[in-house]
């Protein structure tokens, strides 16, 4: 009985690692940069790594904004961001996504809370830009209105 | 620096202090029931089952943290890893330390007999399926309000749920193999508490949403679906767990207090102040619309709250319905149990009427005094139709209530008028009423000295003085009668003699979780009672012991039940 119940358990912790290894070598997806949603991951990616050149490239002239604005605006830090769904309407479209912000430090605390953002995007001379986001872009006329 | 070390300081001892606490509280409630020696073991219990209880809950957690991992969509951007990390460890070392630690337990359990029946194993054979049961519930919220709303399938919320509930299968095996069944009710009470709130809760706002939905439907712009999901997920969580715990188990369980402490106050008397509530409300939204000022001339606008209204009507009145089917089937004489039921039906319902009352007196001085400027905002006639509506629900209800134990002080006399729960009720009517009243006379007086002292005792300050003298004249009224009530009651009852028997009393027989509790009633001793282990026990007959007992002419009196029939024996301390 004490036999099965180690060899079930041993099985169940063989299991997690495996689990935990494919989750932590689980790469993630490069979306088609001429698409909304890909240019929204580029622009996410390059704001949490802090580049905010490559993130000030990524946004439209209309916005209003610059690479100081981009460098003031809010910086989630560890953000965990999911695709939700993209709505696009001719040059104009609106990527909405998913985020799981901050963590705690230690194993017992709280693994930070969700929500939806919404982040406009619009075609500039055949490039898809950024043009707002009330969540990442509140300093620039855009979004402020 | 010098405040942040005090508040340091302070922390460690508030953490070593409840510890003591703890420790104490085990090592006092523990040794009630079981002989000196066992202290120690109590305390190795109290630390082994909540070392468990920890260990269960990390194991739990981290697997269904890591299960939901592996189904979570990929990210844009930034990668959770901390969330990885604590479930890889809580996996990996949290679900070994659990295993040995419940086995270690088991073997225990099998082993010694008093380990099955000590506090810490009764602890965590009911706390942790009830744990289980909670996660759970919300985890199959979760998933079934996401597909019923056609809203993205959330993977971690069904990995939770998976994982939990073969935690919980698992307990409560565990609890229904190695927990006698008296000891078990306790977890199948709560189990059955929650599953009938949210069910209940769930078919209410179901109800209530869904005939909105319907009268709504020529006026609505946006249909919003996640109400209706939301309710429907409810009672698809809530249902599931009232049929396992009550319907299944505990239904056919043993009549025992917390029984009927289910039953009564909570079945039959929760699902009348459910109904009352109710039906209060959609007579209020009813007068004010007929004969009051309603804040909207729009019928739909005006009875938006009144779908729900009328769905806890239903459905307090099915559930009521129900729990008083099931009270008939169950044999039960007139307990503390009944009284309780009666007395708190009758003090919500006083209450009640009570509040009617004050705002109807307060409603009169309004009309004959009318306010020097406009008030926007209030209407007199609608404070006096809710003080109407209250006054007209509560006090019938009181009445059904209180007659019913009026009839009961007659049939069964003193025993009635000397219950604990009608003492209690009295006194505590009573108390708070003087309470009451004695701040609303200071209240009411300081409005009317304060009036007086800037422009003369007018008409406007007997307005302003108005909620508290309503106030001292409800409660005035409430105090007063049942301090009459209680004066009655002292001039009925008995002149108690004072007690001579002995002062501490030792059963030894059968168990019998009710002799013990009427010997110490009847005689005024604390009394024990221990089980015979040679099973030659004969049963308990409650005269026959309270006879043995005050013939004992000694301090300290030990009554053994055997074949033979009952056995004193007086004792003294060395």
């Amino acid at each position: 009985m004490n036999r099965v119940l180690s060899v079930f358990v041993g099985a169940v912790v063989l299991l997690a690692v495996v689990t935990g290894v494919v989750v932590a070598r689980r790469a993630t997806p490069a979306l088609d940069p001429h698409t909304p949603e890909g240019v929204v991951q580029q622009y996410l990616q390059a704001v949490v790594a802090g580049d905010y050149r490559v993130a000030a490239n990524l946004i439209s002239p209309s916005a209003g904004c610059d690479i100081s604005d981009v460098a003031s605006a809010y910086n989630p830090g560890t953000a965990r961001i999911v695709l939700n769904h993209t709505a696009v309407d001719g040059d104009q479209a609106v990527v909405t996504v998913d985020v799981t912000e901050g963590s705690g430090e230690g194993p017992f605390e709280s693994t930070g809370y969700s929500h939806t953002e919404r982040i406009t995007v619009a075609r500039d001379g055949g490039v898809w830009k950024i043009t707002g986001s009330p969540w990442l872009l509140s300093p620039c006329a855009s979004t402020k209105g | 620096m010098s405040i942040g070390l005090i508040l340091a300081i302070f922390s460690i001892l508030v953490q070593v202090g409840l510890v003591v606490l703890v420790v104490l509280a085990v090592r006092h409630f523990g040794s009630r029931t079981g002989p000196r020696g066992t202290d120690a073991g109590t305390v190795r219990r109290f630390f082994q089952y909540l070392l468990l209880y920890g260990l269960m809950v990390v194991a739990a957690v981290g697997l269904s943290d890591l299960v939901g991992l592996l189904f979570q969509e990929p990210a844009l951007a930034g990668d959770n890893r901390d969330t990885l990390a604590r479930a890889l460890t809580f996996s990996v070392f949290g679900i070994p330390m659990f295993a040995v630690m419940a086995l270690w337990s088991r073997r225990r359990l099998r082993q010694d007999e008093d380990e099955v029946r000590s506090l810490g194993w009764a602890f965590y054979a009911t706390v942790a399926p009830l744990t289980a049961l909670a996660v759970d519930m919300f985890a199959l919220h979760d998933v079934v309000s996401a597909v019923l709303a056609g809203q993205r399938f959330d993977w971690s919320a069904l990995s939770r749920f998976v994982v939990w509930s073969a935690v919980w299968l698992v307990h409560w095996i565990a609890a229904k193999r190695m927990l006698d069944d008296d000891r078990r009710q306790g977890q199948l009470v709560i189990g059955s508490l929650i599953g009938l709130a949210t069910s209940v809760t769930g078919v209410v706002w179901l109800l209530g949403a869904s005939v909105d939905a319907i009268l709504d439907q020529a006026n609505t712009v946006l249909v919003q679906q996640n109400q209706l999901a939301s309710a429907a997920a409810v009672v698809v969580v809530g249902a599931p767990v009232w049929v396992v715990y009550w319907l299944r188990t505990l239904s056919g369980g043993r009549r025992t207090s917390l029984w009927f402490g289910y039953v009564l106050p909570v079945g039959v008397g929760g699902s009348l102040v459910l109904a009352v509530v109710g039906a209060s409300l959609a007579l209020y939204q009813l007068l004010v619309w007929f004969v009051g000022e309603p804040a909207s001339t729009q019928a739909a606008q005006h009875f938006k709250g009144t779908p729900t209204a009328g769905a806890c009507v239903v459905v307090g009145a099915v559930s009521w319905w129900y729990h008083r089917q099931v009270l008939a089937r169950a044999t039960l004489g007139r307990t503390e149990v009944t009284r309780v039921y009666e007395y708190l039906m009758a003090g919500i319902a006083l209450l009640a009427a009570a509040v009617g009352l004050t705002m109807v007196v307060v409603t009169l001085v309004e009309s004959l005094v009318p306010a020097p400027a406009v008030e926007v905002g209030t209407s007199v006639v609608n404070s006096l139709l809710s003080g109407v509506t209250l006054l007209l629900v509560g006090g019938p209800l009181w009445w059904v209530f209180w007659s019913r134990i009026g009839r009961a002080t007659r049939e069964y006399g003193p025993e009635e008028l000397g219950s604990p729960t009608r003492r209690t009720y009295l006194f505590v009517l009573f108390g708070l009423g003087g309470v009451v009243a004695v701040v609303a006379v200071l209240v009411a007086a300081f409005g009317g000295i304060q009036g007086a002292l800037q422009g003369g005792f007018d008409a406007q300050v007997v307005r302003e003085m108005r909620v508290p003298v309503a106030i001292l004249l409800a409660t005035g009224a409430i105090s007063g009668y049942h301090w009459v009530v209680y004066r009655d009651d002292r001039s009925r009852l008995p002149v108690t003699s004072p007690q001579h028997g002995p002062h501490y009393v030792l059963l030894v027989g059968a168990p019998d979780g009710i002799v013990g509790d009427a010997v110490e009633r009847l005689t005024g001793a604390r009394v024990d009672l221990w089980v015979r282990a040679d099973g030659l026990a004969g049963p308990w007959a409650v005269d026959d012991v309270v006879a043995a007992v005050n013939q004992s002419g000694a301090d300290a009196v030990a009554v053994v039940a055997g074949p033979a029939g009952l056995e004193t024996i007086g004792m003294q301390r060395r």
